[in-house]
């Protein structure tokens, strides 16, 4: 009885996993981001793989390779890309997603399905729309990272840190596009003089491209949804300007009677002063002129925005999280986001670095 | 299993119940008045030892005769304080006429026995004493004159440590027995002696505090012992074998050491030391799993760093199992479990090579323990040969040339090496590590979580002398954790441990400081 007992287990064992279920590491090709495009109806998809050897320490040779298929369907152009590839395409460590800007413009839907669906890839690949040629980006090498699609997702990343705009996931978007706001940034790379550079954003609404906006107005928009946590920037006053870093952001928002009422508290550090404003006009008055600028930059971009009328500050799902009966009444007739007024309040406080009065050339 | 082994490697074997009684002599042969009839009995025995001296003389107006061991006995002993004692004591006295008087007038001996069998007086000399037969008793005398070269008094092989004593028990019984009296000096501290062996008649000394010790661990000790039968004991290494509970078993059930103050301080709380003559190590029962984790050295330093080393060994312990099957599991299974940057270069490590990574990994612990092996039973001079050799063929080459991947050597490396932070367990690891690693490479990480439940139920399965091994984990005592993952400040270990003692509990009052 013990050792049919024993038997039993070792089967089970043996059942629940095999040797059948191993790929060495050595027998597969490790796919680090896809590029997705569409032209007359038929997708092509690139999948970026990383020559491991060729990013060792003393790696000579390629980093990457780039296999591309075609297909009707994005599955069938996955599967043909993946035909083309000596080993088995291993997909689960795809760090970025690239889609071409007409492919985009058409709706992504069926890569957001196929991204959320597929068991091997995460939804933590970092989504971003390629203006121009997709081909050029998905070869351009940099010196630093070596691959492009990891160079790109590592830019994405990066952009908290300058606030020109929002990295975002797969399922981020896909959060974002099945809820009630339904519109996102994305951010745009294109391949200019030999690098990718961010260009700006994309406006995403209901999973289809809308709208191209430059990286300031992308500040502003995550000014107003509180994602900004650092920003440097130019602040204009009669004909001159003094430069600044913002830091230590604490957004709050809040919602009454079609008014959304945000209240910005921040610290700034005073980067550069030539010209002697600060000392010319005081503490008080030059937070008082940040505080304008800063406005001025989150009204324009709300009213851009409420132009293309997309909600990317997720201020629709916010009132439909808050007040549920409210959301419904504003939304019966029309966009939530065209019913609502700001009310900025911005309170700064520039920190010691602003007090040096003697900047040279002044 | 083991039983069912034993029987059939036997069953053929029909010699098996030939047992031959290596007595030298009868056991009921008692000694004679007429010392001519003695001799006769003996001189067959020992005609063709060279090694044993016989002596004839004349005490007084008797025949008298002894015999000893050349080399065993102390010579000057003899001449000085047994021969010219019975020869000059004799004609100045004259008159002894029993045996009590020639002990209590002439014989200038610290111990000294009597005895009316012939077995006990040839047992006797051939412990390196000396049988003395004098004519017209009916009783031998035995002697003590042990003498023979013994090693001194060495620093430990094992358990060396930083700061702590550094004696080490020797092959000599006595001398480890007084190794430790010399550091419990108290009449509750008892050795009892018994002895295995027929050939060998090996002695062995069964030491513990009769106050602290559980007396039916003590009683079942002696019974174990007294049911060995065989030819020889050589070491305590024979013993522990018959005597554990597990001996079969891939964990010690024994302990062992060979410095005095770990065995004194196991005595102290309560566990039976088995000292075996010719072995320099000491068994201690019973043992517990978290024993292994407990060095000497924690006792003597900062409770803080002890601690902190305990920690250490644990990790150890466990990475010396794991590391190397999780590395396979997840290389060959899991790879999604890698951070990125760390599958790249792994990846590029492992591009080109021709073995898959179970097989590297089969390769690299075998090559290794046969180098280990080779170091081990290698003449001295030989040694750094083996250790060039090693590195750089193993280390070196094999990479280089692209037969085995460097993370596989690194991570064969570190389980080799924190094999041997916990020493009393590295022959357990060595054994467990092919068994892992044989279940990461057919099932991956399902393969390796399996294993590991097998080994905890396994392990809470053992016992050392009914103590449950992994006791104070599993069955859990709180107050004994104070010396198990942590080593408390020696001021808070109020009491023995709970599995080792439950009448004589406290080790300590508080120690108050004078405000």
């Amino acid at each position: 009885m013990k050792k049919i007992k024993l038997l039993g287990v070792l089967v089970l064992i043996f059942a629940l996993s095999g040797c059948r279920g191993s790929h060495d590491i050595k027998d597969v090709a490790i796919v680090m981001g896809m590029g997705i495009s569409k032209g007359g109806g038929q997708y092509e998809t690139t999948a970026q793989v990383v020559l491991p050897s060729g990013l060792s320490k003393n790696g000579e040779g390629d980093s990457f390779e780039n296999y591309s298929g075609e297909g009707e369907s994005l599955a069938k152009s996955i599967v043909n890309a993946s035909s083309k590839c000596e080993k088995y395409m291993y997909m689960s460590h795809t760090t970025s997603l690239l889609i071409s800007e007409e492919y985009a413009r058409e709706g992504i839907y069926e890569a957001l399905d196929y991204f959320m669906r597929s068991p091997s890839l995460s939804g933590n690949v970092s989504v971003a729309v390629v203006q121009g040629d997709i081909n050029e980006v998905l070869k351009t090498e940099t010196k630093l990272l070596k691959v492009p699609v990891s160079s790109v997702a590592s830019l994405s990343r990066r952009l908290r840190e300058t606030a020109f705009g929002k990295n975002i996931t797969v399922s981020d978007f896909a959060e974002i596009a099945f809820g009630k706001s339904s519109a996102c940034l994305v951010p745009l790379i294109s391949a200019e003089n030999g690098e990718n550079t961010i260009e700006g954003s994309a406006v995403f609404k209901n999973g289809k491209m809308t709208e191209k906006i430059s990286n300031k107005e992308a500040t502003g928009v995550l000014w107003l949804s509180g994602k900004t946590k650092n920003a440097v920037m130019a602040v204009p006053f009669e004909g001159k300007s003094f430069d600044i870093k913002i830091k230590n952001v604490k957004t709050k928002l809040n919602f009454e009677n079609n008014l959304v009422t945000v209240n910005i508290k921040c610290g700034i550090n005073v980067l550069r002063d030539n010209s002697g404003i600060l000392p010319e006009v005081g503490k008080e008055k030059a937070a008082e002129i940040i505080n304008q600028e800063i406005k001025r930059m989150i009204i324009a971009s709300f009213d851009k925005m409420k132009k293309i009328n997309a909600d990317v500050y997720g201020f629709s799902e916010m009132i439909y999280k808050k007040d549920r009966e409210k959301w419904l009444l504003l939304s019966s007739d029309g966009d939530v986001l065209q019913k609502i007024t700001l009310d900025v309040k911005i309170n700064t406080k520039i920190e010691d670095a602003g007090n040096i009065l003697n900047s040279g050339g002044k | 299993m083991f039983e069912k082994f034993v029987k059939k490697i036997n069953q053929y074997d029909t010699r098996r119940d030939n047992i031959k009684n290596t007595c030298d002599v009868g056991g009921n042969i008692r000694v004679s008045k007429n010392i001519e009839k003695n001799m006769k009995i003996i001189e067959p025995l020992i005609k063709d030892s060279s090694d044993i001296v016989t002596r004839q003389f004349r005490a007084g107006e008797r025949k008298a005769v002894f015999y000893y061991i050349d080399g065993l006995a102390s010579r000057d002993t003899i001449s000085d304080f047994i021969m010219r004692g019975l020869m000059d004591g004799v004609e100045e006295s004259k008159n002894f006429d029993n045996i009590d008087a020639l002990l209590d007038n002439v014989l200038v001996c610290g111990e000294v026995s009597k005895t009316d069998k012939i077995n006990e007086a040839v047992e006797g000399f051939l412990k390196a004493d000396l049988a003395l037969f004098i004519d017209g008793f009916s009783e031998a005398l035995i002697i003590n004159t042990k003498g023979f070269e013994r090693r001194g008094i060495d620093e430990p092989q094992t358990d060396s440590v930083i700061r702590g004593p550094r004696e080490a028990f020797t092959e000599s019984i006595r001398t480890n027995t007084a190794l430790l009296r010399r550091r419990i000096r108290s009449t509750n501290f008892v050795m009892e002696s018994a002895k295995a062996g027929r050939n060998t008649k090996t002695d062995i000394v069964i030491a513990y505090l009769s106050d602290t010790a559980k007396k039916e661990l003590v009683r079942e000790i002696k019974k174990r012992i007294s049911k060995i039968d065989i030819d020889a004991i050589l070491d305590s290494g024979y013993i522990e074998q018959f005597i554990s509970d597990h001996p079969n078993s891939l964990f010690p059930s024994m302990g062992y050491t060979e410095k005095p103050d770990i065995a004194a301080a196991k005595i102290l709380e309560g566990r039976v030391c088995i000292i075996v003559d010719g072995s320099p190590f000491v068994l201690t029962a019973p043992m517990l799993f978290a024993e292994s984790f407990q060095s000497p050295e924690d006792y003597y330093v900062n409770p803080i760093y002890a601690s902190f080393l305990r920690i250490i060994r644990y990790l150890s312990f466990l990475i010396s199992i794991f590391a190397l099957p999780v590395y396979v599991a997840v290389s060959a299974y899991h790879y999604e479990m890698l951070p990125l940057s760390m599958l790249l270069s792994v990846a590029a490590a492992e591009e080109g090579t021709p073995f898959s990574t179970p097989a590297e990994g089969f390769i690299m612990i075998i090559v290794f323990e046969i180098l280990k092996e080779a170091g081990v039973r290698m003449p001295k001079p030989v040694g750094q040969a083996v250790s060039i050799v090693g590195a750089l063929v193993i280390g070196e080459t094999a990479v280089s040339a692209g037969l085995i991947g460097a993370p596989m050597i690194i991570a064969v490396a570190i389980t080799a090496l924190t094999a041997f932070v916990v020493p009393m367990q590295t022959n357990a690891v060595v054994i467990l590590r092919y068994v892992m690693l044989a279940l990461a490479s057919f099932m991956g990480g399902i393969g390796v979580v399996t294993g590991a439940i097998a080994l905890l139920i396994y392990l809470s399965s053992l016992t050392s002398f009914k103590t449950l091994y992994l006791e104070p984990i599993a069955p859990f005592h709180m107050p004994d954790m104070k010396d198990i993952f942590v080593r408390a400040p020696i001021k808070a270990m109020l009491t023995r441990p709970l599995e080792t003692t439950r009448k004589n509990p406290v080790r300590q009052t508080y120690y108050k400081e004078e405000q």
